[in-house]
C-alpha cells in the first residue's frame, strides 16, 4: 500500500468556526485517486462519527481558494480544500 | 489613490486615514462619505459577553470583500469603498467590521453602505464564537447560536 504522505499524496483539508469543533481543525486524507466534493463530506461525516450529518446541507467547500458549487465537483490529491460553516461575519 | 481598499486585519483601522484619502473625491462630485463601524456588544439577550473570537478563511475572504466593494461601486456609482474586517479575539467595546464608502449623496452612500454590511455578513468566510457568561456559542449565519460542541481528542 503506497504510504501517503511519503508520496504527497493526500488532501489537506481545513475546517471552519462549529465544523472545526466537529471535526477538527485539520484534517489530512491519504489518497491517491480524486474524490468528488460529495465523496469527501461522507467520508469527513464518518471520520467524526456522523457529527457533520446536520451541516451537511449548509457548509460550502473550497477548493484552492474558491468555493465550488457542485458536490460533484472533483477534488485531487495535493488540493487545498476549506470547509466553511455559514458566514458569521459584521 | 486606491477606490477600492480591502482587508481581514488583527488591529484597529484608523478611519480618519481612510477619510482623508477619500475626500478629495468630492472634486469629482462625490458629495457624501458614510462609515460604519461595528463593535462587539457587551449584553446579548440580556447576558453578559466576555469576548467574540473571530477567524476567517483569509485566502478567500479578501477575495469576497473585494468582489462585494467593485461590485457595489459599479451599483451604486461609489467614488470609492472601503471594507475592513477584524479576527481574533475581541472585547465588547472592540471594533470588528469598517465600511467606508465615497457617493455621490447621501442617500446613495447610506443604502450602499447598508447593502455592503449585509453582503458582508452573508457572504465573507469569517466565524465567530461567543463567549458568554453562560457558555461559549457559535453563531451561525446571521444570529442563530448554536452551543459549542465538545472538541474532538487530538491523536
Amino acid at each position: 500500500m503506497v504510504k501517503p504522505e511519503v508520496y504527497g499524496l493526500f488532501l489537506r483539508v481545513r475546517l471552519y468556526g462549529i465544523l472545526k469543533d466537529i471535526v477538527g481543525p485539520e484534517v489530512k486524507i491519504g489518497t491517491d485517486k480524486p474524490l468528488t466534493v460529495r465523496e469527501l463530506l461522507a467520508l469527513l461525516n464518518d471520520m467524526s462519527g456522523g457529527g457533520l450529518g446536520e451541516w451537511l446541507d449548509k457548509v460550502r467547500v473550497a477548493v484552492n481558494g474558491e468555493v465550488v458549487e457542485s458536490d460533484e465537483a472533483i477534488i485531487r490529491p495535493g488540493d487545498d480544500v476549506a470547509l466553511l460553516p455559514p458566514s458569521a461575519g459584521g | 489613490m486606491r477606490r477600492v481598499l480591502v482587508g481581514i486585519v488583527r488591529e484597529e483601522v484608523d478611519v480618519g486615514r481612510i477619510v482623508e484619502g477619500f475626500k478629495p473625491l468630492g472634486k469629482e462630485g462625490y458629495g457624501a462619505i458614510v462609515i460604519f463601524v461595528g463593535v462587539v456588544k457587551g449584553v446579548v439577550d440580556g447576558l453578559g459577553v466576555e469576548e467574540l473570537r473571530y477567524e476567517a478563511y483569509e485566502e478567500l475572504a479578501e477575495k469576497v470583500l473585494a468582489r462585494i466593494a467593485e461590485e457595489e461601486m459599479r451599483k451604486h456609482e461609489l467614488g470609492a469603498v472601503a471594507i475592513y474586517h477584524r479576527v481574533g479575539d475581541l472585547r465588547p467595546g472592540d471594533t470588528t467590521v469598517y465600511i467606508v464608502v465615497a457617493a455621490r449623496g447621501r442617500r446613495e452612500g447610506f443604502a450602499a453602505a447598508a447593502e455592503i454590511l449585509d453582503r458582508v455578513k452573508h457572504e465573507a468566510p469569517v466565524y465567530k464564537l461567543e463567549v458568554r457568561e453562560d457558555g461559549e456559542f457559535w453563531v451561525i449565519g446571521d444570529g442563530e447560536r448554536v452551543p459549542r460542541p465538545p472538541r474532538p481528542r487530538g491523536p
